[in-house]
């Protein structure tokens, strides 16, 4: 309390002498701005994520952001990165948006979003920045700035809308897609029985139950008949699943679909053991990775993968990412050459070589509006892991529409329960059944070293 | 000097009115030199500055330990975003009044057992507020965006002040500007507020509720009504860093506003100076530059940032720092400053007797 | 009687009070500290977590689930010991704020640390003890032989506490100490021993919740127990933070609400709706439901 004119003196002037400090510490005073500034120089380009590194969601998906992060290391050292130009691939910490102890300061989305965008020289796009309520959040700044936000992680629909946000890019199979997928296997191998649904309680949960009743099942809304929700991020309290089960194992529900991240799935799984409950579970590809969920009664149950199934040790662009991961030990210490490869891993690397591609088919003229063009024109034609083509064009930002029904055919790994040769196809976001298309195995390219 | 000890000693409140002024004039001067992130860091140092000097008055002046202010914020903020999913041109004063009015009420609800309960038990209930309000909002539905949150169009920035600063041609930099421009004036406004406030008479009335409450009841002060409007004052200034926090941000979420985020303006607070104006100006700056000392931290020692350890660097150092101030120097930087401030005079006041007593 | 177990209405009780006990046991930590020093720990949760993490890693190396418990319990009587020394007895005699701070700083110290040497994921013991609930003609009874050594402990955890503190010289000791330490000390109290010692037993006590939540199905992340630190305040708020059986029944009846509310009603309802309960106990009774210490009126 400033009783006297000197003592509040010298609180102003340790504070403003802090200030300068502060903001000498932060960045260059500078008055020029970030005009013209895109992110791209003659020998490097400078992109960025943010993604949960601490907090509730980074067990497993913190190693999206790595795996694409080895690639560009990887690509940057064997081929003196694309078209000459090095990538610089930068990585904030937003906590999913749930600041924890680890996570202090005030680290939104929105924060670490602003502090990429104004990275000295610039940002040239957002690539693979994680999760749906946090990427929404930063939609109307990115675009604001002119920079594209590509590939977000997360199957929401939300990506798709072109109109609003041109520069704007999922690159996933959406949740209603993967829903009409599920329905459409359901419905062919488990004739006549009762499904139940557990989703979490946002666009997550929605869109994958209205992906199930578009592809011909009727489950009710959650919350009524043998349909739950939970929430992903409110704390845990209670056991909420043990009683949806109880309830779906009275009603003699047969299979089980899951939207739900791998920690509920976990949890899930687990206390359906726990009360002698054994449905067909089928678990959205964001939740059912083997080694993130990490229970051994997972084996057996279902899901749709858009990448190669992770016990084919065969596929090159398996060969490659093992291949990328081994180089960066730095980031990878505990993966050996006998390592299998986690969903995850695959699809960070998978994002990362769309970007690459991306970067090569604009040659020498790299520009934020040139990749928005060649996405929607050439993307569909490039050569990624993932085994179905993209589907971008002028009115299509969605991406990927398919894959492979996979069983979890063990602890660590995924099988093709897809007729060989085959993925499924959504379509497009509406009611008509979806068909089989062919599988992909694009080459690697050698570029890519 | 006479004279200017003169004035601060008769006109106060004009004095502190002259002082804001300046204060305010140097940093919108600084905000348009610096860079545009810099604009974003001046910004969040404003906001949590509010927020922090808020919460100083609840636990300085009025000895009330409260760890719910992330609540009050949390109000703040989905007051202003609710408002907007309304309104497609939402005056930027009308919904700060409403964030602030909202809060305010919450306060003094929240407040109430105050009034009854002392130490740990009213600390443990402000925490369990903190941790009960992001769920509660997410229970409220598609009203309050459930778990998603709310967004809505960025704040616009008037093409007079784009060109009155020379930025017409680069939007990124003239809207980072009027962001912390818009957080600046609002700060001093606070700011002002505030420090009249601790001179008042009801300042006076919180400080003797907090030494001795049978003794202010002895000389006829209100001891409940005191302790309730501790709370409502501090609720609305956090409320009013919330809801320019949604202005500025243009997104709300709730998990933002969960516990840690109260702790984290408790230690802030810690840290500045509890009580002190300037305490809360310089927690407020600290908040916002945490992150890029963190990461500078990480580049000199070559700990990679995404590794666990690089993740929780921050959260180890702030423990530290905390543990380190309130045994070493419980009075926070401001009294640091302070200390050094008499330290340096007496040694000069020292030399003076010596050079005196030299002479012949 | 089958029907009744089997029923919804008991499954609900049976898991209410299964995750009540852990409440109840951070409680109890948190009331023993509380009597001792006069100090609410907010590292509480994160003590255990930590302890419980130095035990599990010894587990890693291959030894059994009782030596793991009894090296995290030792573990947390080390650390709460240590703590005291160091961290608390600076703060004697200071005003409350400094503890809170202190032992905020501690709280985030210790929740990152552990994330910067074990990492954010999930951590599991296996306990001998099946997870499994009973069944019976094809319906569950929701109690596990987990669950019952669940309760168990913490019944036998508050026996413990309950009988130090009121039938032993120490625990006379105990309560002389924390209510007039100077009188104590003139008495031949080695009062600053005791302090130490009541930290200790505190710290051990919310190991062993520790140790049986990383042994069920959510296993023990770095900051998951702060959702029981809050909890757990709240049971012992509501039981007047001064009655170890009062923490333990407060934490039972909070556990069985909120799988009330999960299972009728939304399940976000179940983390804010123990705060309605904790100020309306307060409002009724501020010096807690189970206390017979009278509060001073202004």
């Amino acid at each position: 309390m400033f009783r006297s004119p000197l003592r509040r003196a010298s609180a102003i002037a340790a504070a403003s002498a802090l200030s300068v400090g502060l903001v000498s510490t932060g960045a260059v005073i500078t008055s020029a701005g970030a005009s013209g500034n895109d992110g791209v120089t003659s020998n490097s380009i400078t992109i960025g994520a943010t993604v949960p590194v601490t907090g509730i969601a980074s067990p497993g998906y913190s190693d999206v952001a790595k795996a694409a992060k080895a690639a560009f290391k990887y690509v940057n050292s064997k081929s003196n990165g694309v078209n000459g130009r090095q990538i610089n691939f930068l990585i904030k910490d937003d906590c999913y948006e749930v600041p924890g102890f680890g996570c202090t300061g005030t680290p939104s989305t929105y924060s670490q979003t602003q502090a990429l965008l104004n990275t000295s020289g610039g940002l040239f796009a957002t690539v693979g920045s994680l999760g749906t309520a946090t990427q929404d959040s930063v939609r109307s700044l990115l675009d604001n700035n002119g920079v594209p936000q590509l590939f977000v992680n997360s199957g929401s629909s939300d990506w798709n809308n072109a109109s609003q946000y041109p520069r704007l890019f999922g690159w996933q199979t959406d949740y209603i897609a993967e829903g009409k997928i599920f329905a459409n296997y359901i419905k062919a191998n488990f004739k006549n029985k009762s499904v139940g649904f557990i989703g979490q309680n946002d666009d997550f949960g929605a869109n994958g139950l209205t992906g199930l009743n578009r592809g011909g099942l009727s489950i009710p809304a959650m919350g009524t008949g043998d349909s739950f929700s939970y929430e992903a991020t409110a704390a845990v309290a209670g056991n909420p699943f043990g009683s949806m089960l109880s309830k779906m194992k009275n009603d003699k529900v047969a299979v089980v679909v899951l939207d739900s991240i791998p920690v509920a799935t976990k949890n899930i799984i687990q206390d359906a053991h726990a009360i002698g409950f054994k449905p067909q579970f089928v678990i959205s590809g964001v939740g059912s990775d083997p080694q993130t969920v990490n229970n051994k009664y997972e084996v057996g149950a279902l899901s749709l993968t858009f990448l190669p199934p992770t016990s084919d040790a065969k596929n090159a662009w398996n060969v490659w990412t093992k291949k990328v991961l081994l180089a960066d030990s730095a980031d990878f210490p505990k993966f050996t050459a006998k390592s299998i490869l986690t969903g995850n891993m695959q699809y960070g690397v998978g994002w990362a070589v769309t970007f690459m591609q991306a970067l090569r088919a604009m040659g020498q003229n790299v520009t934020q509006s040139g990749i928005v063009n060649i996405l929607e024109t050439q993307g569909s034609s490039f050569a990624t892991p993932a085994v179905t083509a993209l589907k971008y064009s002028s009115s299509n930002h969605q991406g990927l529409q398919g894959g492979l029904m996979v069983k979890i055919s063990s602890a660590t790994a995924t099988t093709s329960i897809t007729k060989a040769g085959t993925v499924y196809s959504a379509g497009d976001g509406g009611t008509a059944a979806p068909t089989t298309t062919k599988y992909i195995t694009s080459p690697v390219p050698s570029w890519l070293g | 000097m006479v004279s200017i000890k003169q004035f601060i000693a008769n006109r106060p409140t004009s004095a502190r009115a002259l002082a804001t002024l300046v204060a305010t004039i140097a940093l919108l001067g600084l905000a348009i030199i610096v860079d545009p992130l810099n604009d974003t860091y001046l910004a969040t140092a404003s906001i949590m500055a509010i927020a922090i000097v808020g919460l100083s008055l609840l636990i300085g002046l009025s000895g009330q330990v409260s760890i719910g202010n992330s609540g009050f914020m949390a109000i703040g903020a989905f007051t202003t975003a609710i408002w907007a999913q309304h309104h497609a041109h939402f005056p930027l004063l009308g919904s700060m009044a409403l964030s602030v009015a909202v809060s305010t009420v919450a306060g003094i609800v929240l407040g109430l057992p105050s009034t009854r309960l002392r130490g740990p038990y009213l600390a443990g209930m402000t925490l369990a507020f903190a941790f009960a309000i992001p769920p509660f909002i997410q229970s409220l539905g598609t009203f309050a965006g459930g778990s998603g949150g709310l967004y809505f169009p960025t704040l616009q920035t008037p093409a007079w002040f784009a060109s009155a600063i020379g930025e017409k041609d680069n939007p990124l930099a003239a809207n980072n500007t009027w962001g912390a421009a818009i957080a600046i004036v609002v700060a001093a406004v606070a700011f002002f507020f505030m420090a009249n406030f601790f001179h008042s008479r009801s300042g006076r009335a919180m400080r003797l509720v907090r030494d001795n409450d049978v003794a202010a009841e002895l000389v006829g002060v209100n001891v409940a009504r005191t302790r309730v409007l501790a709370f409502a004052i501090s609720a609305a200034f956090a409320g009013l860093a919330g809801s320019l926090l949604a202005i500025i941000q243009s997104s709300v979420l709730p998990q933002t506003f969960g516990v840690a985020l109260s702790i984290e303006l408790l230690s802030l607070l810690v840290l500045g100076g509890l009580g002190t104006l300037g305490g809360a100006m310089i927690a407020g700056l600290i908040a916002a530059y945490s992150d890029s000392i963190v990461s500078r931290i990480n580049s000199w020692t070559g700990i990679d940032p995404v590794s666990n350890l690089g993740g929780s660097l921050k959260g180890i150092i702030f423990g530290l720092i905390l543990i380190a101030t309130m045994l070493l120097a419980p009075s926070g930087l401001a009294g640091l400053g302070h200390r050094i401030s008499r330290f340096v005079r007496s040694r000069v006041a020292q030399k003076k007797a010596l050079s005196v007593s030299e002479t012949p | 009687m089958i029907d009744l177990l089997t029923s919804r209405v008991m499954g609900d009780i049976f898991l209410g009070v299964t995750q009540g006990v852990l409440y109840g046991l951070i409680g109890l930590s948190l009331v023993i500290v509380w009597q001792s020093t006069n100090i609410l720990n907010f590292a509480q949760g994160a003590m255990a977590m930590f302890a419980t993490y130095v035990g599990m890693t010894l587990l890693e190396h291959g030894l059994n689930y009782w030596a793991c418990l009894a090296i995290s319990v030792a573990a947390g009587f080390v650390l709460g010991g240590a703590t005291e020394r160091v961290l608390v007895r600076p703060l004697y005699g200071k005003p409350e704020i400094n503890s809170i701070v202190v032992m905020v700083g501690f709280l985030g110290i210790l929740e990152a640390g552990a994330i910067a040497i074990w990492g954010g994921t999930s951590r599991m013991i296996v306990s001998p003890f099946s997870l499994s609930y009973f069944q019976h003609n094809g319906k569950t009874i929701f109690l596990s032989p987990f669950a019952i050594l669940q309760i168990a402990a913490a019944v036998t955890v508050m026996l413990i506490v309950a009988g130090l503190f009121r039938f032993t010289k120490l625990g006379l000791q105990l309560r002389a100490a924390a209510l007039a330490p100077e009188v104590a000390r003139l008495l031949g109290v080695r009062v600053n021993r005791l302090l130490t010692l009541g930290w200790a037993l505190a710290s051990a006590a919310g190991a062993v919740a520790a140790v049986v939540i990383s042994s069920g199905f959510e296993g023990l992340t770095p900051t998951n127990m702060d959702v029981y630190f809050v909890f757990g305040f709240i049971a012992a708020a509501v039981g007047g933070l001064e009655s170890p059986l009062g923490a333990v029944l407060a934490g039972v009846l909070i556990g069985m609400l909120q799988q009330f509310i999960v299972d009728y009603a939304p399940p976000s309802w179940a983390s804010f709706s123990p705060v309605l309960i904790l100020v309306v106990a307060l409002m009724i009774r501020p010096q807690g439901l189970f206390s017979k210490q009278r509060v001073r009126r202004v």
